[in-house]
């Protein structure tokens, strides 16, 4: 690794060093030059990079530059926002998401998502979880299933006294686990989490970080994040993403670098990258 | 550390303590928080006044004649003699509302999750919102007349069921426009956590949007309920007039309105009697499912904690 050379930025930022070695694993999806448009305006232009299977990757970089919409591109919740269209080839195991006869619905019960608000339906704990299951015609063990999805989201012990209660009645880091909890029911390949610490505490922020470890072992994990050591510390590789003006003076979004976050965080390829991680960002 | 600098620091230059107590505020402007409040007050005061004046009226006039018989008795049919009852037009107004409102709810739920969900800001979507929103201003005896001249001439009989259909499109726009208003009160983020999770539009609709939005939409739809059941202009017009119960939607019928409307108008105290008495007949009816309506969809709603 590279955490070693004498250039070292993670010692510029406090709690920055990369833990997460990269290992190399096959791409479970891959971006092929795809640009997001809402309406006439391209949010993102030209991005290309691979999701590799059982690692998390994290997108980063400042507001506005398109990482969000990049994420919800991969299980297609653009489709959801009027007069969003996708450009390019996004493959899911080589299958383009976006080709004629795909069907949607069927992308989102393999690419689940966890949102930046925690957003518990206003249902009971168990009903929160069951719910997915019951909508993908899983009828059997709901119990059982319901048990595993909070245990792996490590919420069971704080609430296997309490399934019967609102989950609107929790506190925002249990809503959150709550919310990954019901993604991880339907047992997805790849889950997509967009900011999904940006409204916690930081101990509630840690214990997420920590479930994200250890669903790594079973997912791909896709993370939008402001946050660089949140990104240094869980994520195997980043995309640092910036808006950039045209020649036409429009902003746009666009993946400045991609690579092993180690590398990105200790020997970027990039000024720009640099300058962001570094704080210089203007 | 702290205290250190605190007690380094010259006491002459450190600030007044302000004072925080209500007193200490200038007096004008205590006045006028007094003033806008007692304002308010009043406000909400006389707006009670009419409400409780007619409940009282209501209550006072009407408990002479209230008794079970009245709501079971056949209406006499001669308006001078006394005794008798309502009975006739508490099942015509059961009947007639129960069928106006069977087919107005799903039709207007299903309108208005089309709207919201469905259609959105598209052209359709829009003109059906303009024509409910010209529907709602529509005058009850103009629709009582449309329903006259398209429906009880054609089939040349004054029924309930055409009362039922007058009613109905009194309510279509009224539970229309409120339940869409309450679906868009449903946070985005729930469907979008609901669609994340691979549910269609409908699943999202039926299991997640409308279980949010119930108790609002309970309410829109019983205060179309309760407006219909006080029409009486298009159901004095369709229905024509019953003396003994009519409990199908056939052949004529009457609604306690309509003989509020009729008895009221005749000079005899044993008529005016009953007038008093079905108005407070017709209270208790709106009140009862109201109530019946809150409790039953408390039980579907969705608790917070």
């Amino acid at each position: 690794m590279t955490m070693s050379t004498d250039f070292n930025l993670s010692t510029l930022i406090p709690g920055a060093a990369p833990t997460m070695p990269a290992v190399s694993a096959p791409p479970v999806m891959q971006l092929e030059n795809v640009s997001v448009f809402y309406g006439n305006y391209e949010a993102v232009r030209g991005t290309t990079m691979a999701i590799r299977e059982h690692q998390i990757t994290a997108l980063i970089g400042p507001s506005g530059c398109g990482k969000s919409t990049v994420l919800r591109s991969l299980n297609r919740m653009n489709d959801l926002v009027n007069g969003a269209r996708v450009a390019g080839k996004v493959t899911f195991h080589g299958q383009d998401l976006y080709a004629a006869d795909v069907d949607p619905i069927q992308v989102r019960r393999r690419i689940g998502m966890v949102f930046q608000k925690p957003n518990p339906f206003p249902k009971s704990i168990y009903e929160n979880v069951a719910y997915g299951l019951k909508i993908n015609g899983i009828k059997d063990n709901m119990d059982d299933r319901v048990e595993q999805a909070l245990r792996g989201a490590a919420l069971w012990d704080e609430v296997k006294g309490k399934l019967k209660s609102s989950g609107l009645a929790l506190s925002g880091g249990q809503q959150q686990r709550l919310c990954i909890a019901r993604a991880i029911a339907v047992k997805p390949e790849v889950i997509l989490m967009d900011e999904p610490c940006s409204a916690l505490d930081p101990i509630a922020t840690g214990k997420i970080e920590d479930l994200m470890h250890d669903l790594a072992g079973t997912y791909t994990i896709v993370i939008v994040t402001h946050n660089m050591q949140q990104a240094a510390r869980v994520s195997h590789h980043t995309a640092f993403f910036t808006a950039e003006l045209d020649e036409a003076g429009v902003r746009h979004g666009r993946l400045v670098e991609f690579n092993d976050t180690g590398r990105i965080f200790t020997n970027p390829g990039d000024k720009r990258t640099e300058d962001y991680i570094t704080g210089r960002f203007g | 550390m702290t205290t250190t600098t605190t007690a380094a620091r010259p006491a002459s230059s450190a600030p007044a303590p302000a004072d925080l107590r209500r007193s200490a505020l200038p007096l004008r402007r205590r006045l006028t928080d007094g003033f806008a409040k007692g304002l308010m007050v009043l406000a909400l005061l006389v707006a009670l006044v009419p409400l409780g004046l007619v409940i009282y009226k209501v209550i006072e006039a009407g408990a002479g004649v209230m008794s079970l018989d009245f709501l079971v008795d056949d209406i006499p049919n001669s308006a001078r003699r006394a005794g008798g009852g309502m009975g006739p037009a508490v099942a015509g107004t059961l009947i007639i509302t129960g069928a106006a409102a069977a087919m107005s709810i799903p039709l207007g739920v299903l309108g208005a999750i089309y709207l919201n969900e469905y259609g959105k800001q598209n052209a359709l979507a829009r003109l059906i919102r303009t024509m409910a929103d010209v529907m709602t201003g529509v005058p009850s005896v103009v629709m009582g007349l449309f329903v006259y001249v398209s429906y009880v001439l054609l089939v040349k009989e004054q029924s309930g069921f055409a009362a039922a259909l007058a009613l109905g499109c009194l309510m279509l726009p009224i539970i229309i426009r409120s339940t869409e208003e309450m679906l868009r009160l449903v946070p985005d983020e729930l469907r979008q956590a609901s669609a994340a999770l691979g549910a269609r539009r409908w699943k999202t609709t039926v299991s997640v949007v409308l279980p949010a939005a119930i108790s609002g939409i309970v309410s829109g739809i019983m205060l179309a309920i309760a407006r219909a059941a006080g029409e009486t202009a298009p159901v004095v017009l369709v229905a024509g007039t019953a003396f003994v119960s009519n409990w199908s939607l056939s052949g004529d019928n009457t609604t306690l309105a309509a003989q509020i409307f009729k008895n009221a108008g005749e000079f005899f105290p044993a008529a005016q009697g009953r007038a008093w008495g079905a108005a407070l007949t017709l209270m208790a009816i709106v009140l009862v499912f109201t109530v019946a309506a809150r409790l039953i969809s408390s039980r579907f709603a969705i608790k917070e904690r």
